[in-house]
């Protein structure tokens, strides 16, 4: 590179540093200095606020002249990246004539309405007409939607997002910063509602600046702030001030009204729902196939039927028992993304035996995790290591704490120094989802092995969930947490002292840990990878030694497609995208 | 026979009514919380009470019960958890289903049940009449969950002739939907046949060793004649009651065909709400499901009094 080319790049960079605030320009010392690598850059980057362009030029600059959208999959694999709703080149020729794609979805366990859904179907369907201001993707980017960008003020407690000035909702009307003040103040006392607290939100404190720009005044610095307004907090999609005005249960089915791709033409709930494509999008659409067809399911296995059938061109999410007939199988596609996913096998710590964390950590010992992955997932998922900061989220700590394997012997030890050498009996309660009832029987076959026996309960999820989820009964249960892009609710409400979070709390261990809420407020007020890593490192440390819950794995998120379908774009939550799909021969 | 069907009527009224009241003490005997099932897991307990308090599922369960019960009297059986929806809208339409379903299974079920009851009754002892009585049995008695899986598994994804989905796509044609149907209805009329068959089977035997009958023969009329005139009109009797006492089932009993073809009637209707522990909609569609057996029983009893004049006169 010659000189004048570099002086000019450094000029660049000079101008962009003067107009960054305090924390992004430690994100660009980080990567100019070698700290953090160019993918995490892009992440952290645009996590803060900073554009692509802006990122390019400080990677050039860096010395990488190939700065784009290219990056690495959380999982591993080497994957485009592209917003949802943008018209990235298809992966194969799109059949002549009017485009339909057929799909199945678990039938969501409530209306699709946006204080309300609170699982995977209902968050599905809700994606398809309505938009968030960020896309939480499956490579843990936060990539611009109805946002153009945002950024922090220098200590981290104010947030600004700045509205794509183009961005309609499908009425025509434009989307504005009171329609986010609305959406936020509407969804508040909901399903989201422990996860404002999370994130140190006040929906009092959100003010629209200007009709492009939506200010946040947390109550507490927070550095993944931006993920609270993604498509991570599900129930968030920005919707008019003008349906707020008027929301009751149930309102939003009659309109389905939203900024995306996709018009809602009919829904019948349990059954299905289609759409068309929106011809005014106000993004490039003009690659989307013309319908979505989804029918909904209770029973997985009539879903595999149907596209066994040939019925479905795709099936977004799949469980592994699900996939079993489709492994293999030349007319279906199956792949996976890996995911934070997971399930917390907790222990009642408030009493005895388990207030004995020595009794925690040999059960934990019991357990042998790559067998378990085998057994249960098919191999889909990875081992965890008994605190709940996934190995691919970036401020992970790879050498903080040994991974946990089977070792029955020290396990023996451990039970009879904490006095229980005659054994122990206690309950296992857990509900009725995926695996998750097949591992409680395993969990409980591996304790034996020691003396400690579990009476295994398992029950529905409105039953579990209302009498034994956070009841302290001296037992042990397993429940599922799933995929976010940023650990801050993992470590939030299920793991602060109960006293703390008060009515928002989740902690079914009752585990009270003073150095833990210490932990944890750095964590979330941290704005550098540095120190994130460092503070992560001593969390997972605690919760190793500590044990409140045990993370058996990671549970990778299964697909299916027919192999004349390409361009279905999935999220670890549950989110899909067929805008790029096409279907060839 | 005014008075018959008033008293009918009179009775069936009851049966609801203490139906009614089954119905509303077995959900609320369910576990779990309104509020909670509403707002999901992780709504703060503060939001729970406030709706539950909204809803008013903390009042006292007699209260709870006028409300309900005063409300269903004017048509309005409340408003599903789950769907969001009024019940009535989601009965509705979860009937007007079944009735399709119904409706194609009988078409089917009632001319080739009473035809193999006639035929096995005409050949008694017969070859013909052990392959009918016995296959009809052994096809009563295989659950409908069964041959589904078999029907699906062959026709559905081996030889893909007919769909194992039976809700067509939407806005799909009459032929369509009938075409998703008829799988489903297949397993009807598998536990149907047999029954009905063999009352049939039995009616006709009667009626060939009746008096009437052997006076009709010996007085020199045709044996077509006599069995088209004479046995088949006493046979069908009691054959029409039992076929009538089926509507109830066909339209509020096919949970498991329903289910298993993901079809939204009434009995996958069910399915959902007792899963998703939706009370409102759960006590609705029971009362509509024991409403259709009552007015089913009520055609049986009706048609059955309307044929036989001695217990018309009764």
């Amino acid at each position: 590179m010659d000189r004048a080319k570099r002086r000019a790049q450094m000029e660049q960079v000079d101008y962009i540093r003067r107009r960054s605030n305090p924390v992004q320009n430690h994100v660009i010392d980080e990567v100019q200095y070698g700290k953090i690598t160019r993918r995490e850059f892009l992440r952290r980057g645009s996590l803060l606020g900073l554009s692509f362009p802006v990122m390019g030029v400080i990677l050039s600059a860096c010395g990488d002249e190939t700065a784009g959208t290219t990056t690495t999959a959380a999982g591993g694999a080497t994957t485009t990246s592209a917003a949802p709703g943008t018209t990235a080149a298809p992966g194969t020729t799109a059949a002549a004539g009017p485009m339909t794609v057929r799909t199945a979805l678990p039938a969501p366990a409530v209306g699709v309405d946006p204080v309300l859904i609170n699982d995977e179907g209902g968050l599905a369907v809700f994606g398809q007409a309505a938009e968030y201001l960020i896309f939480s993707d499956d490579e843990l980017n936060p990539v611009p939607v109805l946002a153009d960008s945002w950024e922090p003020s220098g200590d981290g407690d104010v947030w600004t997002f700045h509205l794509n000035p183009n961005a309609t909702f499908h009425d025509g009307s434009p989307v504005t910063a009171e329609d986010v003040v609305a959406t936020v103040q509407g969804i508040a006392e909901g399903n989201a509602g422990p996860a404002f607290q999370t994130f140190g939100v006040d929906p009092g404190q959100v003010v629209a600046v200007d009709p492009q720009t939506v200010e946040f005044t947390l109550t507490q610095p927070n550095g993944a702030f931006p993920f609270f307004m993604s498509s991570d907090n599900y129930n968030a999609a920005i919707l008019p001030a003008s349906f707020w005005a008027e929301y009751t249960e149930g309102s939003y089915e009659q309109s389905f009204i939203g900024s995306g791709p996709w018009i809602n033409e009919s829904y019948e709930p349990g059954v299905s729902a289609v759409y068309v494509r929106n011809e005014d999008y106000w993004r490039d659409n003009s690659g989307q196939p013309d319908r979505l067809e989804i029918t909904f399911f209770a029973d997985e296995a009539a879903a595999v039927t149907g596209f066994q059938e040939g019925r479905f061109d795709t099936i977004p999410h799949i469980s592994y028992s699900g996939a079993t007939a489709l492994i293999g199988s030349p007319d279906a596609s199956v792949t996976s993304i890996s995911t934070a996913q997971h399930r917390q096998v907790y222990f009642d710590t408030s009493a005895p035996p388990f207030d004995d964390p020595r009794v925690r950590q040999a059960i934990a010992l019991t357990l042998n995790r790559p067998n378990l992955i085998e057994g249960l997932l098919g191999g889909y998922g990875v081992v965890g290591n008994d605190h709940p900061i996934w190995e691919n989220f970036p401020m992970y700590n790879p050498d903080a704490v040994g991974q946990r394997e089977e070792d029955l012997a020290t396990a023996q030890q451990l039970l009879e120094a904490a006095g229980y050498a005659d054994g122990i009996e206690a309950p296992l309660d857990t509900l009725v989802f995926f695996e998750v009832e097949d591992l409680a029987q395993l969990i409980a076959g591996s304790a034996a092995q020691i003396g400690v026996n579990l009476t295994v309960g398992v029950y529905d999820s409105g039953t579990y969930y209302t009498d034994y989820w956070l009841a302290a009964a001296n037992s042990m249960g397993i429940v599922n947490y799933g995929h976010r892009g940023v650990p801050n609710v993992y470590l939030g409400a299920p793991l602060l002292s109960p006293e703390r979070t008060g009515d928002a709390s989740w902690n079914a261990s009752h585990w009270s840990n003073e150095d833990y809420d210490a932990l944890f407020d750095q964590f979330v007020t941290s704005g550098d990878l540095d120190t994130q890593r460092e503070i992560a490192g001593q969390i997972q440390t605690l919760l190793n030694e500590e044990v409140p819950f045990i993370v058996p794995y990671y549970v990778d998120h299964i697909s299916v497609s027919s192999p004349s379908f390409s361009g279905l774009e999935v999220t670890g939550m549950g989110h899909f995208s067929v805008v790029e799909g096409s279907l060839s021969g | 026979m005014g008075k018959f069907i008033l008293r009918r009527l009179g009775l069936a009224l009851i049966t609801l009514f203490l139906l009614s009241v089954l119905v509303f003490i077995g959900t609320q005997l369910l576990p779990g919380d309104v509020g909670r099932r509403i707002l999901g897991p992780f709504a703060t307990q503060e939001a729970v009470d406030v709706l539950n308090a909204r809803l008013g599922t903390d009042r006292p369960l007699l209260v709870q019960y006028w409300d309900w019960i005063t409300s269903a009297l004017t048509g309005d059986l409340g408003f599903s958890i789950s769907f969001s929806r009024p019940v009535t809208e989601l009965l509705g339409r979860a009937l007007l289903n079944s009735l399709k379903l119904a409706a194609l299974a009988f078409v089917i079920v009632v001319p080739l049940s009473l035809l193999g009851g006639i035929v096995a009754a005409l050949k008694r002892g017969k070859l013909v009449d052990r392959i009918i009585t016995v296959g009809g049995l052994s096809a009563t008695v295989i659950p409908e969950f069964v041959s589904g899986v078999v029907l699906i598994v062959i026709f559905a994804v081996f030889l893909g002739w007919l769909p194992g989905f039976a809700t067509a796509p939407a806005g799909s044609g009459l032929l369509t939907q009938l075409k998703h149907l008829i799988l489903p209805a297949i397993p009807l009329v598998l536990v149907l046949f047999g029954y009905i068959a063999r009352i049939t089977r039995a009616g006709v035997i009667e009626a060939l060793d009746a008096d009437y009958t052997r006076t009709a023969i010996l007085k020199g009329l045709p044996r077509s004649r006599v069995i088209r005139r004479d046995v088949l009109r006493n046979a069908l009797l009691p054959t029409i009651a039992v076929i009538a006492s089926q509507v109830g089932y066909l339209v509020g009993g096919l949970v498991v065909v329903e289910v298993l073809f993901q079809y939204q009637g009434v009995g996958k209707l069910l399915f959902d709400a007792a899963r998703n522990a939706d009370f409102p909609l759960l006590a609705g569609g029971v009362l509509v499901v024991g409403a259709a057996f009552q007015v089913s029983m009520l055609l049986a009893d009706l048609a059955y009094s309307w044929l036989n004049p001695r217990i018309r006169l009764s």
